[in-house]
């Protein structure tokens, strides 16, 4: 009896997880949101009193996303209307060439076929490719994810240390002190470095934007957000994410314009690896780009950009940890040593 | 005999045992975690997929990076060497294929007409195609092909999101791969640290299996499978055989299943050259046996060796079922992943076998093996 009972209960559960993935990806970035948070919180607490102090932060956190998302989309929509002029001219100057890429252009009708994707795409923009009920529906799904995460983050701030005290309860007195050590060393850790890169991206993503609007690019803040998001990859990020500006610069304004923004985006790439990640890396810990790399193309996969977030999130916190816990082994080689293929 | 504190014998001789309720709490979940996880893998199958390409093309190329970082001191040095030579490596071949490429293209709705028309001359299969309405099906789509690409944009569409999909799909495991080359040692202290020391030099040596077995059957596959390609190009281009360049792409895609890969690219070009004439055909036929010839006895056993040893039933089996779940990396990972873990359990001392037959033949030289042997994966 008590067998087929716990049979059933693991199904129901495995059954109610599958189906409540959505929800449960807005609790990990309450989480994340929380978390993130909570120390801002703490130390505000400390001159004015705690419901105060969690208004100011949140209230804040929503004004400064309220003023990216409101900065890109307005260079967004003019970015497009440049495009409209810019993307032709340039379609039309490869077909011109007299090359096989000329000739497979005029074949393709590149123009007329930029102008016509051109003209459908603030449609498709607003949209997201689907009809206008699927639109109205997917703003409002958002709307909803985007409260219910915010609430969640409040509850959070407010009880998510009761929480934790909670579940370190359940473990033996003896390793329930060593435990709460190492936790709130990986968090301490773990939140220094989320911090450092948010700030790393924000100044390479004023550099880009900068670099953007000297070559008189279109959508520039888009093209500074998308360089400062691809920049939290270590080594690889910022020449990742300045591809697209490359490929625009060369694309509308010529070769010549491509070579300069080439060697913008890799002069930034070098003075990321050589000092701005050096910076984070002697205050916090070393993270290499595979596991950024891994955790944000699932996170993304599972969950969009908010899940490469949560994705980043959970590797940075789980190597503090595993630093904590675990003595490093680079001073004790193996015996075995690593030779080359024959 | 004693019984266990937690287990008593009932009086019909049976034996009872006490399980905590813990330990049903435990495996309940680690079952919810596998649907968990098994939903997550499903979801987020071509971020895994990209993840996995990235890595084994990161393990394959290992050994070379370890050269380069000796000439070169750093290894950041010479993974920045290494994409750079990807990089003008694959431009060149870029400049030199693609003009052909869409040259080939342009010729593709006059070829395959023409190609229709010589379908029902085939001997022996040609009636059965005629009586299956191959050619009139064949006819009718080409001649549907300009009208739907011209009027209707859906395909079009469907064709522009599929090369953004590609376009995707190569810079993310491009990606991977240089930030697993950079992070190579890095990754393997971290793995080694969470590892008590006492099992630590069992690990390195299975790290090292791993990493052999897999970096050079992947790197050796690859390489037999793109000279298999260039070859049939070569051949192909020079006999006028229509849609050379695609039966090209094709012999390189199958030539990566083990034992039955070479008979379903060979095929295709067979009956190409097959509509062209009987010339064309004993030529492409010809060509191909004895380039399999040479493939098999010679290329294959001198690159890949003996860096997986399995049986040829058990590497069909294995890249068949990795081919149905993962697709072209699924049928590249399988065989030297098994081929790795039989190696591993053998050398843990896991699993007992007789002695090799292969064993003095895996102690010569690659060139005696080749001619001395006969090859592990006799495939074709």
């Amino acid at each position: 009896m008590v067998s087929t009972l716990s049979f059933a209960a693991v199904i129901a559960a495995a059954w109610t997880l599958g189906q409540s993935t959505r929800v449960l990806g807005w609790a990990a970035a309450a989480m994340l949101v929380a978390a993130m948070l909570y120390p801002l919180v703490e130390r505000l607490a400390r001159s004015v009193k705690r419901g105060v102090a969690m208004l100011v932060v949140f209230l804040m956190t929503m004004v400064i996303v309220a003023g990216v998302i409101w900065a890109g989309v307005g260079d967004l929509r003019v970015g497009l209307s440049r495009l409209r002029t810019t993307a032709p001219d340039a379609a039309q100057r490869i077909e011109d060439g007299s090359s096989w890429v000329g000739q497979a252009a005029r074949d393709f009708g590149l123009r007329d076929r930029t102008v016509g994707f051109l003209d459908d795409l603030p449609a498709r923009l607003a949209s997201g490719g689907g009809s206008g009920t699927e639109a109205v529906r997917s703003t409002a799904t958002r709307g909803i994810a985007t409260l219910i995460t915010m609430v969640l983050s409040i509850f959070l701030v407010a009880h998510g240390p009761r929480l934790v005290r909670g579940l370190l309860r359940q473990v033996d007195e003896r390793r329930r002190a060593e435990m709460s050590i190492v936790l709130h060393r990986a968090y301490q850790v773990a939140w220094q470095y989320l911090i450092l890169m948010l700030a790393k991206s924000l100044v390479v993503g004023v550099v880009g934007y900068g670099i953007g609007s000297s070559l008189d690019l279109p959508a520039t803040s888009i093209l500074a957000l998308i360089l400062g998001a691809t920049s939290v990859i270590p080594a690889v990020g910022v020449a990742t994410g300045g591809l697209l500006i490359v490929l625009l610069a060369w694309g509308l304004q010529g070769g010549t314009t491509g070579i300069v923004a080439a060697a913008a985006v890799t002069s930034l790439q070098v003075l990321d690896c050589v000092a701005m990640e050096r910076f984070v890396y002697t205050r916090t810990l070393r993270i290499g780009p595979a596991a950024t790399l891994f955790a944000t193309l699932v996170g993304v996969s599972l969950y969009g950009f908010g899940g490469a977030a949560v994705g980043l999130a959970v590797v940075v916190a789980v190597l503090a940890a595993l630093r904590e816990n675990y003595p490093s082994v680079a001073e004790q080689p193996s015996a075995v040593q690593r030779t080359p293929l024959p | 005999m004693e019984s266990p504190d937690d287990a008593r014998i009932e009086a019909d001789g049976s034996t009872l045992v006490d399980v905590h309720w813990w330990v049903g709490g435990a495996i309940g979940l680690a079952a919810v975690s596998l649907v968990v996880t098994a939903h997550m893998v499903s979801v987020a199958r071509d971020a895994l997929t990209w993840v996995s390409l990235g890595t084994l093309i990161a393990v394959a190329l290992e050994s070379i990076l370890i050269r380069l970082e000796r000439l070169l001191r750093y290894r950041w040095a010479a993974v920045l060497a290494l994409s750079g030579l990807a990089l003008i490596f694959g431009t060149v071949l870029l400049t030199v294929v693609f003009p052909v490429a869409t040259r080939e293209a342009g010729k593709f709705d006059t070829d395959v007409p023409r190609l229709v028309e010589r379908l029902d001359d085939l001997p022996v299969i040609g009636g059965r195609l005629v009586d299956a309405d191959v050619p009139a099906r064949l006819e009718r789509w080409v001649q549907g092909l300009p009208a739907n690409l011209g009027v209707d944009d859906a395909p079009l569409q469907g064709l522009f999101r599929s090369v953004l999909d590609g376009v995707t799909a190569l810079l993310a495991t491009v990606l991977v791969s240089i930030a697993v080359m950079l992070d190579g040692n890095r990754l393997r202290r971290g793995v080694l640290r969470i590892i008590s020391v006492r099992r630590r030099d069992d690990v390195v040596r299975a790290f090292d299996i791993l990493y052999r077995t897999v970096g050079r059957y992947f790197a050796g596959s690859i390489l037999v499978a793109l000279s298999a390609g260039v070859a049939i190009l070569i051949v192909g281009l020079l006999a006028g055989v229509p849609l050379a360049p695609v039966a090209a792409v094709w012999v390189t895609m199958t030539n990566l299943i083990p034992q039955i890969g070479g008979f379903l690219g060979g095929s295709l070009f067979i009956v190409l050259g097959a509509t062209q004439g009987p010339t064309t055909l004993l030529i492409c036929l010809g060509w191909f046996l004895a380039y399999q010839q040479f493939e098999n006895n010679v290329l294959q056993p001198m690159i890949v060796g003996d860096a997986v040893d399995l049986s040829p039933p058990t590497t069909m089996i294995a890249a068949l079922v990795g081919a149905s779940a993962f697709g072209v990396p699924g049928a590249l990972i399988a065989v030297p992943l098994l081929g790795a873990g039989k190696a591993i359990l053998i050398e843990l001392g896991l699993v007992s076998v007789g002695a090799s037959s292969d064993g003095a033949a895996a102690k010569s030289g690659p060139l005696r093996r080749a001619w001395g042997r006969k090859p592990n994966r006799a495939r074709r």
